[in-house]
């Protein structure tokens, strides 16, 4: 006998909508809205991108036909898999939104068919695997997508883009949001708790089999709880060791990976994790390499960099790396300073704590070209080099970084091919762990962010999505 | 100076301060400073605006250092003080006991070439002890308040010197002979928002004409010792020379050698730490030029048959004292033979008035010799006119009444008596009005004869006889009989 545990509360069936049959799994969305609502807005609208639906709840459910089509066709199973969503409300501020969220419904362990013993399974794959569906009762995924998108407070502006041909512009792409979503849902998720390391009911999930720490070389499912909680925030440093994936990174990932690699002094030579700019040259191979040096304009031993740099820090940073601190104007206002000064490449620590550093962004009002590359780090990696450069003198310091692409390593994955989990400090709960590491490139679905970059696939050479869920039992 | 740390064998020893005739009192190589505050080295850094850094150990990505590995030297940048700041950094050397006048501080200094910022050293004295007392903010100096010198006063670009520079210091200004203190590298430069870059020092010596302590002993004492003495007692004094310098704060050590008919009981002295009973004693307080510390006393028991003279000898080294040929003190000490001494006393007691009989000599004699008598000890009593001995006895005597004369052969221990000899008399009715006795003892083996004899007088009333009746006389004659025995015991009071 198998054991089973409810993830969520089902609300009442809907609507049965016409089943998406194409394809080697059948994947079937119940709308679960009231009426008026969601997928029964009745809002006319044109069509758009191929979505020939003509009002708003009949585009958003030829949507997520569309996405369900791409799993269907991708996924193998005998068993109908059964998408329950509904548009409600979600977290969002004028700036920032949740798009959507789903899961599976429920867990199984210990089923007939099931790969590995005493490990859960999320439903649509352990009905796949044990050749019934378990629980013909209960939906297999649960699915929420923010309804009020794009309205006033809502990510102000920015609408999902309903048409199925990609073309979302400004907006926000549906189809890939829901993919991202209903991969969750195939098991594209930890039910172990990565704030606690409780595991689900005393068990670990078929995933954690795969989630290797390089830092403690165990495995999630041979760790303390309390090891977990300490592994879920250990930035790159939390790997994927499942054998498709691993076999398919070379084919998806970019060669190279950008980071602060430091030569010496020995005490704190290593690679440093840094956060790309969105302004001037890409970090690239082989990089700026140089000596650091370290700005100092400010009261607080800062270095800000936010207006020219006086003769005495021009002097110090002429050729080589120049370390600033985050804080009071644009990154790229700094770097700017640091590049008419004579800097070779800039160094930005952060000034707040936590992993991994920010991305840089841009400043637009600043129309002079940006020559040098830039890179943030986190404040407690410019605390450790800035410890090391208390010993300098104006002119040398005896610390030699590289700012570059790492060739040893793949966007996103270890020198092993390994990709990283989403690990930031602090945790980000809903997000961490169960995603790709933002540092993947080419983007990856399974980011935690949605990149206007990204496509409908699903599989290599473009994403590393079914490879994974080919490691815990898909075919 | 790598080299030096090697000839002196360890490299901590070669940090420490030592005084001598050759002139080295500190040389200091910085080949890791992280052992210099044990050595004596104080890092105080009392800048405004306090920064990142204290002294450190030299970066050699700056530049190498002039003597020993590249990072053997005495680092400090503007980290001192936070951006912005005040920068005043202070290297106290250890205390140095022995500065003088004449003697040469040196060292090595730089800066970075090119030095995008001006920096500024200060070198200053404290003659104040161990004081390491720089004040409480950048703008003090505590007991540094002697300049020695002064590198880029001015605190101009390019003012400091951007390759190894030898620096020499000449001491002058102090008051003659030695002082203690130390010498303060002081790393001075204000507003790190413009100024101070990164400087390094390295090769740090005080030497020179330094006078050295000049220490010398004496042993005395007083008397001769006899054999068998106990307690006999020996006064030890160690001074330093008035034109020599004081001593260098290491252990002064006294050691005395006695002969063999010495053996000692005691030795001690205020200051000083002694392993008892013979030392040797130690000390480390410094002792100015001519002066002495407290002085130590030796005492000894005098074999039974220790030989005369003896000669013993005393020992002081240590305190950085050079000149050896001082450093012993002979004494010899007259040992005298042991043997017994006799002596007599004679007192009396009872009637001395004329015609009265109830008087009597009391003879004592006395052993004040170191040695117990041996075969016969004769005593004559010898009384003088107006007076006739009745009887003569003592217990343990052999006494003939006709010669007064006693005799005895039992040993007579030293420091003890005989039993009393106590010789009866009659005085006459016509004696004068002074009565000898004298008494005289001899044998017993003793050598000293000129002490032998023990004399008493008693004065005794003349006697007056009225014409009364019988009656009348014999009350009389009572009253002067108490009237005499008045006057006698008033004169012996």
């Amino acid at each position: 006998m198998f054991s089973r545990m409810r993830l969520a509360v089902l609300l009442a069936f809907g609507a049965l909508v016409s089943p998406a049959a194409f394809g080697a799994a059948t994947i079937t969305i119940v709308n679960a809205d009231p009426a008026g609502v969601g997928f029964n807005d009745p809002t006319v609208v044109a069509p758009v991108g191929g979505n020939a639906g003509t009002t708003l709840g009949q585009q958003r459910l030829i949507a997520f036909q569309a996405a369900g089509n791409k799993w269907g066709a991708t996924v193998t199973s005998a068993i109908t898999i059964r998408i329950q969503a509904q548009w409600t409300a979600l977290t969002c501020t004028a700036t920032s939104a949740v798009l959507g969220s789903a899961g599976a419904t429920e867990v199984f362990r210990d089923f007939t068919g099931a790969p590995v013993a005493a490990h859960w399974y999320g439903k649509a794959l352990a009905d796949k695997l044990n050749g019934t569906d378990l629980d013909p009762a209960t939906a297999d995924i649960n699915a929420n997508f923010n309804v009020n998108l794009g309205q006033a407070g809502c990510l102000t502006g920015t609408f999902f883009y309903l048409g199925l041909d990609n073309l979302h512009g400004a907006n926000i792409d549906l189809v890939t949001v829901l993919t991202h979503e209903f991969a969750h849902g195939l098991g594209f998720q930890t039910f172990t708790s990565g704030s606690t390391g409780a595991q689900l009911a005393g068990f670990p999930s078929s995933w954690d089999d795969f989630l290797f720490d390089t830092t403690t070389a165990l495995t999630w499912t041979a760790m303390t709880a309390a090891q977990r909680v300490t592994s879920a925030i250990n930035t790159q440093k939390l790997v994927w060791t499942g054998a498709n994936t691993v076999a398919a990174v070379p084919g998806v990932l970019q060669l190279g990976l950008p980071l602060l690699g430091v030569s010496a002094p020995a005490p704190v030579a290593g690679n440093y994790i840094v956060g790309t700019a969105a302004f001037g040259p890409a970090v690239s191979s082989p990089g700026v390499t140089g000596e650091v040096a370290q700005v100092l304009d400010t009261a607080g031993n800062l270095g800000l960099a936010c207006t020219a740099l006086s003769a005495l820090n021009a002097a110090s940073v002429a050729g080589k790396i120049a370390l600033v601190d985050r804080g009071t104007c644009t990154f790229k206002t700094k770097t700017l300073n640091a590049q008419l000064a004579g800097a070779t490449a800039v160094i930005i620590a952060n000034n707040a704590a936590g992993s991994p550093p920010p991305g840089l962004g841009d400043d637009a009002t600043i129309v002079t070209p940006i020559t040098i590359p830039t890179v943030s780090i986190t404040q407690a990696d410019g605390v450790t080099l800035k410890a090391s450069l208390a010993t300098r003198s104006r002119m040398h310091s005896g610390m030699t970084a590289n700012v570059g692409l790492n060739l040893s390593f793949r966007a996103g994955a270890d020198s092993s091919n390994r990709p990283f989990m989403y690990t930031p400090n602090p945790f980000q709960s809903g997000s961490s762990v169960s995603h790709w590491d933002t540092s993947a490139f080419p983007n990856q679905l399974m980011e935690p962010a949605i990149n206007a970059d990204l496509t409908h696939e699903v599989t290599p050479p473009n994403d590393l999505t079914f490879p994974l869920l080919k490691d815990i039992g898909w075919n | 100076m790598r080299h030096i740390a090697a000839r002196l064998g360890l490299a901590l020893l070669a940090a420490l301060a030592f005084g001598g005739a050759n002139g080295q009192q500190l040389t200091t190589n910085f080949d890791n400073i992280a052992t210099l505050p044990a050595a004596g080295w104080v890092f105080t850094n009392n800048s405004v605006g306090l920064g990142s850094a204290n002294w450190f150990q030299g970066n050699s990505a700056v530049f190498g250092s002039q003597a020993g590995v590249a990072t053997s030297y005495l680092g400090g940048n503007f980290n001192a003080a936070a951006f912005g700041g005040n920068i005043s950094l202070w290297a106290l050397t250890p205390t140095l006991t022995n500065l003088q006048n004449g003697q040469t501080l040196t060292f090595y200094t730089r800066t970075e070439p090119g030095a995008p910022a001006a920096d500024r050293l200060e070198v200053r004295l404290s003659t104040n002890g161990g004081s390491s007392n720089v004040g409480a903010n950048d703008t003090t100096v505590g007991d540094f308040t002697t300049v020695l010198t002064t590198i880029n006063p001015a605190l101009t670009l390019a003012g400091y010197p951007q390759a190894w520079t030898l620096q020499t210091v000449t001491l002058s200004g102090l008051p003659v002979g030695a002082n203690t203190g130390r010498i303060g590298f002081r790393y001075f430069v204000t507003n790190t928002s413009a100024n101070a870059d990164y400087i390094g020092i390295d090769t740090v010596n005080v030497t020179g004409s330094a006078i050295a302590s000049d220490l010398s002993v004496t042993k005395t004492h007083v008397g001769n010792f006899s054999q068998g003495q106990t307690g006999a007692t020996y006064t030890i004094t160690v001074s330093n020379a008035a034109a020599a310098g004081a001593t260098d704060g290491s252990t002064v050590t006294v050691t005395d050698t006695l002969p063999a008919g010495l053996t000692a009981t005691a030795i001690s002295g205020t200051g000083w730490t002694c392993p008892q009973p013979a030392g040797p004693c130690t000390r480390n307080d410094a002792l100015a030029a001519g002066s002495a510390y407290p002085p130590l006393t030796l005492t000894v028991n005098v074999g039974a048959a220790a030989a005369s003279p003896q000669v013993n000898n005393v020992t002081v080294s240590g305190g950085g004292d050079v000149t050896p040929g001082n450093n012993t003190a002979s004494d010899s000490t007259v040992i005298t033979a042991a043997a017994p001494d006799l002596t007599i006393t004679s007192t009396h007691t009872g009637s001395f008035a004329p015609g009265s009989s109830g008087g009597a000599f009391l003879l004592t004699v006395t052993n004040i010799g170191n040695a117990p008598t041996f075969g016969t000890v004769t005593v004559v009593d010898t009384l003088g006119p107006g007076m006739s001995a009745t009887a003569i006895s003592g217990a343990g005597w052999t006494c003939t009444l006709a010669t007064r004369t006693c005799t005895r052969s039992d040993a007579l221990a030293p420091s003890a008596s005989y039993s009393v000899i106590t010789v009866t008399v009659s005085v006459a009715s016509n004696a004068p009005s002074t009565l000898t006795n004298s008494a005289t003892v001899s044998g017993g083996g003793e050598t000293n004869v000129s002490n032998d004899t023990g004399n008493d007088i008693v004065a005794a009333a003349a006697l007056i006889v009225p014409t009364l009746s019988e009656t009348m006389l014999v009350v009389m004659s009572m009253l002067l009989g108490l009237m005499a025995l008045v006057g006698v015991r008033r004169r012996r009071n």
